[in-house]
Formats: structure tokens, sequence, C-alpha cells
């Protein structure tokens, strides 16, 4: 920087430094430039509030797992196909597993190891082993006690805590003692 | 003070000539490649060979433009400013020469190493460990040399373009470094350290900010050089590029995420990547507006300066980039574009637009001065800069158009549920005009350079080498009266009201509640506040905080770290912090060694630059490829492969919908299961061998960064692939009769490809947990 006194240009106004014969002014910020720096800011703040401090909007997992369930909700009679194609779908099988350590864990157990329920984690079942009948079991329960969930639940949730429950299938989690009769899954 | 004598100051100016050099050629080789891999993209057939794949070339394309070409660019730019800007000569000759030299034998081992398929499958990051290691050694080299410029300095105030510089110096490195982290299976061989989730945030932290902090701000530091000096114009703003220049650093570091919107990366950090990409729109307009401005007064030098022209095209598509950028980075926005070829014409705009106009204009302006000569010929300039624009826009809009309608095609479903266009190729055949017309604007942008490169050559011919010179009086820096000290410096109100913004946004956006919301209103009100308060401040006496510390580059050197390590930090720490307990409570297995050895040669060709492995949580991408893709599925992935483009369909759940005959056939000839595709054959891995010899190393490398092998599977790894290897060899035998040695790069390959989003079950016991790498080795 030279230290002799820095002249004023006639567009740009008055210069503050020059390096290597490269002179500096200092205009103003344009005001629109500053708009956009702060709006985009702000923005951003509320953007934040709005998924995190106060998450009132939906993340796009969960418009999905929702846009889901509406789907499950409506549709003709339920298929194995169907309930097996939920067992590999995470967000469904989040939801399930939810479902059923508010309703079903307390007879079930966290584990699904069975306490006053059965075991739920072997290849044993006292009404029916296929998808479709696992889900028939929970829609309109047994005669040995297992309320009917289908009315409480609704068909989109049924479904999702039956492709929780088959999806605990042989894991043979330590427990109550095997039920009912060996399921075997049919061939193609 | 002493009668004051002057110094003659001779600048190292031959090291500028020799980075100019080499960024013309590596430029001329680096754009040739990408029209090569541009007429494959159209034409498959011109996949001649297993070393030229699109696979293979990508990348050696990719690495070429960015780090030869622009490498060399900016060296030169930062070499012949830096000296000129600090009036010092380079102080070590030989730390320059080694720099020029061994970068040049970097890029001569990625020329040979990427066709080979020796790569580490991450973007912008392929070259594997010794080169990698090469490079860091390389770069600090050059970071001696530069900083210790900086400290043998006669000018006492640094310019906005060194501020660049020096950011641009340190940030790559940290991100060099980090990325580069992995552990070594072979001299040819690595696996990343990180995994999965972990490794997709480092990688994309570090490849956004690749573009950041190696295409962008050692450009603009450049931009800050040239222009004005080309315009004989005074700077727009000094308080301008302050604002700009903090602003940029400290906010482009976040940035990385939006290369992972609506993937399996936790939503936080997806909605951080978001905001602070757009927050990045006015600062990264703060330098276009800086670089346009400047040339207030000198619009009509426009008409006759060809380089001129090349720099307000230049600033101008760097404007149009970095708007397209933060809108690309909201999520809705990214549903449709990500995967396309929208992103493709997106980087083309910086990369041939910025880049490669800004590039030409200071070889156009700067090789007469360093010949001590006059341009061979104006109107080959003249003519390079509209034939390199026309190139540009007919590239861009083909990639626009070429993504907004796969994009939309991708996400047509029928109103009675199900996909309008089913088939992934309908949707890339109806791309097939756009992909030459793309192969034209690539060619034109081409034949420009080469013009360029010739009209560079003649000139250099026509003079001869002449070494710029000052006069310094004074040597060295006067000693300060009052100079501040560090600590005085640190306190200073610019701080502390940093400090205090940054504590309370970080505090503030770790709530959860009313108070945290209540917090980020007052945050935002005192900001207003303080923005108002220090604009009525006038009339301030004595030099301002800033203009002190610009005086002090070891100070400012610290901040630069600090602004640039805060987003950093921030990200990637959290992931880490989790990944030790997403591994334990993982149900996800290991891959067996086959498919080890099988998705080694999924990277070894490339195929991540066309194949994603990420479902998106959207009705139309799981119709079509399947349940969304969870962090699980890619926890033991090392390095992940996502994927960030979509010419041929998702992989993630590939693996049960295909049999063992289809891929084996696919392979040797994708079209004759795939009509209208344009993936090339891979013939040759059919009879290439893998040595299974190595597989144990390989899983013992897993081993040691997490992925829970046993000790037994790893001493069995051998002949645990050649079990599976020969059950694929039956299988392919009794379906397709087909006979393949069991040993090669395609039985591998199958097994790994029907492994994809099919994982065996394991019946463990549950509370049976595999013991942890480190205890069973003691």
């Amino acid at each position: 920087m030279s230290s002799e006194p820095l002249r004023k240009d006639e567009i740009q106004g008055q210069i503050v430094h020059v390096y290597d014969g490269i002179e500096e002014a200092d205009n103003a910020l344009p005001h629109w430039w500053l708009a956009t720096f702060f709006g985009a800011i702000l923005f951003a703040v509320f953007y934040w509030m709005f998924h995190e401090t106060f998450p009132v909007a939906d993340y796009p997992g969960e418009t999905y797992a929702k846009a889901s369930l509406a789907a499950l909700n409506k549709g003709g009679p339920v298929t194995d196909k169907e309930l097996m194609t939920l067992t590999e779908d995470a967000p469904m099988l989040a939801t399930g597993k939810a479902i059923f350590m508010k309703e079903c864990a307390a007879c079930h157990g966290t584990k699904a190891e069975g306490i006053a329920g059965p075991n739920l984690t072997d290849e044993f079942w006292l009404y029916g082993g296929s998808p479709s009948e696992v889900f028939a079991t929970i829609t309109d329960g047994t005669p040995k006690g297992m309320p009917n969930w289908g009315p409480k639940l609704g068909k989109g949730a049924t479904k999702q805590v039956t492709a929780y429950v088959l999806s605990l299938r042989n894991t043979n989690v330590a427990g109550k003692a095997s039920q009912g009769e060996k399921w075997i899954a049919p061939t193609e | 003070m002493s009668e004051s004598q002057t110094t003659t100051i001779v600048y190292n100016d031959k090291i500028t000539r020799q980075f100019i050099l080499a960024s013309v050629v590596f430029g001329v080789v680096g754009m040739l490649i990408g029209v090569i891999a541009a007429l494959q993209l159209a034409f498959w057939p011109a996949n001649v060979s297993e070393y030229f794949s699109f696979g293979r070339l990508r990348p050696l394309h990719t690495n070429a433009v960015i780090f030869a070409f622009v490498g060399n660019m900016i060296f030169a730019g930062m070499y012949y400013s830096s000296q000129r800007l600090l009036k010092v000569r380079l102080p070590s000759d030989l730390l320059g020469a080694i720099h020029f030299w061994g970068w040049q034998l970097i890029i001569v081992s990625a020329v040979i190493t990427l066709p080979l398929g020796i790569t580490q499958g991450k973007e912008y990051a392929e070259l594997e460990w010794p080169i990698d290691i090469a490079i860091a050694g390389i770069w600090l080299v050059f970071a001696y040399n530069f900083f210790w410029m900086l400290k043998r300095r006669n000018e006492k105030q640094l310019y906005v373009a060194l501020w660049f510089y020096i950011a641009s110096i340190i940030t790559v490195t940290v991100l060099h470094v980090v990325n580069s982290m992995v552990i070594p299976v072979g001299l040819f061989k690595s696996y990343s350290v990180f995994g999965g989730v972990q490794d997709a945030l480092v990688q994309w932290w570090y490849g956004h900010n690749a573009v950041a902090f190696f295409l962008t701000t050692p450009v603009l530091g450049i931009m800050y050089y040239f222009i004005p000096k080309v315009s004989n114009r005074p700077v727009f703003s000094y308080r301008l590029s302050i604002i700009h220049f903090w602003a940029l650093v400290f906010l482009y570091i976040w940035a990385g995420p939006h290369h992972l919107l609506n993937t399996a990366l936790p939503d936080w950090a997806q909605t951080v990547g978001m905001i602070f990409s757009l927050m990045l729109w006015a600062p990264s307009w703060g330098g276009m507006l800086n670089g346009l401005l400047t040339l207030r007064g000198a619009w009509d030098q426009l008409r006759t300066d060809p380089v001129l022209k090349f720099f307000a095209a230049g600033v101008t598509f760097y404007g149009m980039a970095t708007f397209e950028g933060p809108l690309l980075s909201i999520k809705a926005v990214s549903s449709l574009a990500h995967y396309t070829d929208w992103i493709i014409g997106h980087v083309h705009a910086g990369a041939l637009g910025w880049n490669g106009f800004m590039a030409a204009g200071m070889f156009y302006w700067l090789v007469p001065r360093l010949y001590g000569t006059k341009l061979h010929n104006k109107a080959a300039a003249n003519w390079h800069f509209y034939i390199g624009t026309v190139g540009i826009l007919l590239y861009v809009v083909a990639m626009w158009v070429a993504g907004i309608t796969q994009g939309l095609m991708w996400r047509a479903e029928l109103p009675e549920g199900g996909l309008q266009y089913g088939n992934f190729l309908e949707t890339l055949i109806e791309l097939r005009l756009m992909y030459w017309m793309r192969l034209v604007g690539g060619t034109f942008y081409l034949l420009g350079f080469v013009l360029m490169a010739w009209n560079l050559f003649m000139t250099v011919k026509s003079g001869k080498a002449v070494d710029g010179s000052i006069e310094v009086a004074n040597i060295g820096l006067a000693p300060e009266k009052n100079r501040k000290t560090w600590r005085e410096l640190a306190v200073a109100q610019p701080m502390q009201v940093s400090a205090l913004v940054l504590i309370v946004t970080i505090v503030a956006g770790f709530a959860t509640s009313l108070a945290g919301g209540a917090m980020l209103v007052t945050l935002v009100a005192v900001l207003i506040l303080i923005v108002v308060f220090q604009s009525l401040k006038e009339g301030r006496i004595g030099p301002s905080w800033h203009s002190i510390i610009e005086g002090r580059a070891g100070f400012f050197t610290v901040l630069v770290v600090i602004a640039v390590l805060i987003g950093g930090v921030a990200e990637i720490v959290p992931t880490i912090i989790a990944s030790p307990s997403a591994l334990k409570s993982t149900t996800n297995v290991p891959y067996t060694a086959l498919e080890l050895e099988g998705r080694d040669i999924y990277i070894k060709e490339g195929c991540y630059n066309c194949h994603s492995q990420m479902i998106r949580p959207f009705t139309w991408e799981v119709a079509r490829y399947g349940a969304p893709s969870t962090p699980e599925e890619s926890v033991f992935d090392h390095p992940f492969q996502w994927g960030s483009k979509r010419t041929g369909p998702d992989l993630a759940r590939e693996g049960p919908l295909k049999s063992v005959a289809w891929h084996y056939e696919h392979m040797l000839d994708p079209r004759k299961s795939s009509p209208g595709s344009n993936m090339p054959p891979y013939p040759h891995m059919a009879t290439n061998t893998i040595d299974f010899g190595d597989t144990e190393g390989k899983l013992r490398g897993m081993r040691r960064i997490g992925v829970p092998y046993t000790i037994k599977e790893v001493q069995l790894a051998e002949s645990s692939a050649n079990a599976q290897a020969a059950l694929i060899v039956q299988e392919l035998k009794d379906t397709a009769n087909v006979t393949i040695a069991a040993n090669t790069e395609l039985v591998a390959l199958i097994a790994y490809l029907k492994r994809l989003g099919n994982p065996p079950i394991v019946e463990t016991p549950e509370g049976e947990e595999a013991v942890p790498a480190a205890e069973e080795t003691k």
C-alpha cells in the first residue's frame, strides 16, 4: 500500500487501498443484495425451526410413511405377497414395531418372546402362519382372549404390525415354549 | 528513518509459465476425454476397450479437468499474483520446482492408474493411497512456500485475493487428509475407514468443498487480481469483499449434504445442507458483483478486448451456477434433479463457464506479458470466445432438457397407480438426442480451447521469456507502533459478536422446545440490531479491526482455520460418534469373501458412475426400485456406493430381481437383455481372474476398520470364496449351459449383485453379539 494520498474515481468513488497498482473503492452494498443475504439467513432460521425446533413439517421419509399408510388403508383383500413386500420396507416395519410395543408387547413381550400370548419368534403358529392368516388373526382376535385389533388399528396399521410380526419369524428369541403347528413357507 | 534505499526484486515467473503450459496441455487432454465420454453415452460402441470404458474414463475426465487443468491454472495465477501483491520473490525456487514437477507426476500417475481400474471409488477422490500421500506432500510443499512468502512480504496489508488463497490452501489440506483416510490392503488397493452414512457425509463434505475451495475460492482470488488489473478500474467495494469472503468461507463448508438430500442421511444433516446452501447464494453473488461492478466504466473495453470478454462471461456464468446451486439444494427441487443430467449441466456451467473462461482470460493476458510480446492473433481469441460460449450453451441446455425430462418421466405415475414409464430404458432412450447435442456442445468448447492452445503457442514462439521485477524501498516490514497483541485482537468487538452469535446459534439449534424457538427469534433480532447499530456507527477513529488483521497474516490464517473447521466438525463428528453404536446394533451381515471381491470389481469398473444404490422415500421411486434404503443396509460399505447419477437404474435391491444367468448375459452384451441400453459391454470380466489368495488380507483390513468378520471368517476367506464361486458356476451351468472359470471377475461380481438388497437371514440367538475385533485379537 502506498502512502501517497489516494484519488477519487469518478465512478467508483473514493479509493481506499492500492495494491500492485490495483485500486480498491469502498462502495456501499446494494440493498437488494443485503435483502437476499439476510432474507436467506432468516429463511434458514425458520426452516430449521419448522423441522427441528418444533417439528411441525414432515421430512420426506415421514411424508412417504403417511402416504403409504393411506394407500394401505385402501385397496382390495390383503394378499400374502403384499404383506411380504411390507416386511422389506424399513419405514413400515418401524411403524409396525412402534404399534407392537404399544399394543402387543403387554401380552407377547417386548421381544415377542411370549408372556400370556405365544412366542412369535419361532416357526409355530396356533392360528396359521401364512401372512394373510397372521393378518386375519390380528384383525379378528382369537377365542383364547386376543382382542380384535382390526377395528381399533384400521387396515393399514394392522398390515404394518403384521409385517413387523412376520419379520420376527425364525429369529427364535428364548422365551415361551413353542405352541401350535409348524408353518413351512410354500415353495414357489 | 535512514536514507531509503531501493532494492530490485525479480519475480519468479518461470513457475507461472510452466504451470500455464501444463494447464493448457492437460486442459486439452481432460476435455478430449470428456468429449470421448460424452460420445460413449450417446453411442455405446465408443467403449472400445476394457481400459477406456465409461466407468474408468469418467473419473479420469473429472480428475484431469479439476486437478490438472484448473489445478495448474490456479497455481499459475496464485504464484504470479501473490509475488506481486506481496512485493517479494517466491522464497524457494527449488520448492516451487518440486511443486510443479511433483504435481505433474501425480497427474501422470492418475492417467496411468485410473484406466487400469485402480481407484478408491469415491468421486473426485479416486486416486489410490500412494498417490494420495504424494498429493498431500506436494500440497504441503506448496503451502510452505506460500506461507514463507507471506512471512517475507514487503507489503504489510493483504489484498483480498490473498485471503482467498489462504482459505483455499488451508481448507484443501484439511479436506484431502480427512477424506483420504483409508486402510491399505495392498499397494494399489485400500478401503475408506469411514463406512455407509459416515462415508457418504465425509465424501460429500469433501466433494462439495473441492468445488468450493479448489474450483471457486482460488479463482475468485484470481478474479480479484486480474479483472481490475486488466480493465485498469478500481475494485467496486472493499467492504463487500470482507463480508462475502467471510460468509463464503464459513458457510460453504456446511453445504456438502445437499448432495445427499432425501437419502438415508439423517434428516438434520440434510436440513443443514439445504439451509446453508441457500445462505450461500448472496455471498457467492457478492463475488460476482465485485467482479462485474469493477467493470463499471470499462464496458466499452469488452467490445475490443477478448480478455475482458472471457472474464465478464466467466463471472456471469459463476453467478448463474451459484444461483442454480442453491436452487438445486432445495429438497423438493433435488427430488426432481438428483441422479439426472441436470446436475451434469450445472457442474459444466461452472467448469466450462467459470473455470474455463477465467483460465482463458488469464492465459490470453499473461502469456504475451510473460514472453514480452503481443498476442499472436486477437481475432482467433475472439473466435474462441464465441465458439466456447455457443458450446457451453448447447451443452447446458441439452443437460437441462435431458435432466428435467428424465426426472419427470421417473416420477410419472398412472392415476390408477403404478408407473407410466415402468421400464427404465424408456426414460434413457428419450434422451438420446440430447446426448448427441451435448457432444456437439462439448466438441465446440474443445475446438475453441485448441484454438487458444495454438494461439498461445504462436505467441510464445514470437517472444522470449521475461521475468517481471519491481523496485522496493525498505525491504521487510517496518516495526509497528502500538502493535496490537494477539490477545487484544482476539477479544475485540467483532470477535465477541461472532462468538456470541455462534454460541447462541449452536445452543438454539439443539433446542427442541418453546425455549429453543424463543432463543432463535431473539438471535435473529440481535443479529438485525447489530447490523443496524454497525451501519449507524460512523466516523470511526483509527484503522478498523479488519484492516488490522489484514496486516497480520498469522492471525488472519488462524481465523480462517477456525471458520472452516466449525462446519466440518459440527457435521461430521456427530456421525462418527454415533458410528460404533450403529455398528453394534445392526442386524446387517458383512459381505461374504466372494461378495467383497465382487464389490471391488464393481468399484474397479466405476459402476457407481452410472448406478446408484440409494432408494429415496418417494412412492414413484419405491414403485420402481423397492422400499426406501436405510442406513443399516450400507453400514459395512467401505467406501459407500450410493452413487450420484442414474444413467442406469438404481441397484440397491437388484439382487432378488435377476438370475445369475441374466447377469451373465447382461455383462457380456447388455443390449441382449436391455435393448437400447448405453451400458458398456464387459466381456473381459469373464476371462480376467481374481487371486483369492489376497482375499484374506482384504477381510483383515475390513475387520480392522470395524466390520465384524470373525477371525475364522478371515482365515477361511479363500476357501469360502472358492466354495461360493463354485455354486455360481454350477448354477450358470445348470440354468444357462455356460461354462466359466470360478475365479473370474464376472463370477465375483454376480455374487455381489445377487447380494444387493438380499442380505442373508442369520439365525443368531438374541443377546449374542459378535465379539468386537479389538477384544478378540488380544
